[in-house]
């Protein structure tokens, strides 16, 4: 990316808040030369873009820390409202700015209202720091609670590190 | 560092070598399943359903149901709940095959100050065996810390032979003593 944001993202501050999302600026980072494209979706004009990437903020008292950011490569309105992200890259932070889990996805539906992501595709979720990766194929992510739900071939690696021992 | 709830089962194999690595990887445990599953991420706690197996070097545990704390730095504690004819493998120091079956098995691992609490529990038909012993009793109780097995109900016996398995895992006369029957 490295591009400037240049316009937010079609949602209103009152859709936004009711979707549970203080605070949710989504940004387009466009591509050299890839324009956006404005598209028709159900009632909310909304954007067709490419590589783009939207910051979530904590409530009070840590407004000032990153929630989460979400990226993907392309996000395609849907006529419900709903957004295609294709190479979903979701970010979550701890309270202190320190990273927690990496989420990615080939593609998911994203829904701004709800809150919610889902696709029928693979997902893969890490620890930021390694210890542990999990994977499935068919998944709902709840963005309020942070609560996802894995329908299929679930595998989870943990590290056990090269001193694994009973009682540490 | 604090690894350990990675599996209640790795308890049963406490002084079991590490199966030392012939590739480059770093030693993984494994939890799969076929039929789906949860994860809250705000709790750190996944949740499976359907067949779940879990595999290690060392191990192999399948049952019908699997929740288990993850690990992250915040909090020591940790829980690892496998439930529905939980049936686990596991070779120990001397590669012999270990067989436990039950119910339910829990791990349970917490720090309070400079005390460290961490026990695995079988309950329900808790059975653990040998080529050479079997072992029976509700509930089956394994003191890691202490290196201790116990129950408050044995419904059959073992040996010494069987306690000193594993170098490691020596039982106290007082734990291994067999209780008069009602």
């Amino acid at each position: 990316m490295g591009n400037v944001c240049k316009t937010i993202y079609g949602v209103s501050g009152a859709r936004a808040l009711a979707a549970g999302l203080p605070g949710m600026i989504l940004a387009l980072a466009l591509l050299p030369g890839g324009g956006a494209t404005w598209m028709r979706g159900a009632d909310m004009p909304v954007k067709n873009a490419s590589d783009f990437s939207s910051v979530e903020y904590y409530d009070p008292p840590y407004q000032m820390q990153i929630k989460s950011r979400l990226a993907g490569a392309q996000a395609v309105p849907q006529a419900d409202g709903r957004v295609l992200i294709q190479q979903l890259k979701l970010e979550i932070f701890e309270t202190n700015g320190r990273p927690k889990y990496v989420v990615e996805a080939p593609e998911c539906l994203y829904d701004q209202i709800k809150g919610t992501a889902n696709s029928a595709g693979r997902m893969e979720v890490r620890q930021a720091d390694g210890q542990f990766r999990l994977t499935g194929v068919g998944f709902e992510w709840r963005q309020e609670d942070e609560f996802l739900i894995l329908t299929n071939q679930v595998e989870t690696d943990i590290l056990t590190g090269t001193n694994l021992t009973i009682i540490p | 560092m604090n690894y350990f709830y990675l599996l209640l089962v790795a308890g049963l194999v406490a002084g079991g070598r590490l199966a030392a690595a012939a590739t480059n990887e770093p030693p993984k445990l494994s939890i799969h399943s076929d039929h789906g599953g949860t994860f809250d991420m705000a709790h750190y706690r996944t949740i499976y359903h359907g067949h779940v197996t879990v595999e290690d070097p060392r191990m192999h545990l399948t049952s019908a149901w699997l929740a288990a704390d993850l690990p992250h730095n915040n909090n020591p504690d940790r829980q690892v709940v496998a439930a529905t004819n939980v049936v686990m493998t596991f070779i120990d120091d001397k590669g012999l095959t270990n067989h436990a079956t039950s119910d339910r098995a829990v791990y349970n691992y917490h720090e309070a100050g400079a005390v460290t609490n961490a026990t695995i529990t079988l309950s329900g038909h808790a059975k653990l065996w040998t080529d050479k012993i079997n072992l029976a009793g509700e509930p089956l109780v394994w003191d890691l810390v202490k290196q201790e097995l116990s129950s408050t109900n044995w419904t059959t016996t073992f040996s010494h032979d069987f306690i000193n398995l594993n170098s490691t895992n020596t039982a106290t006369s007082r734990t291994n003593h067999v209780p008069p029957h009602p």
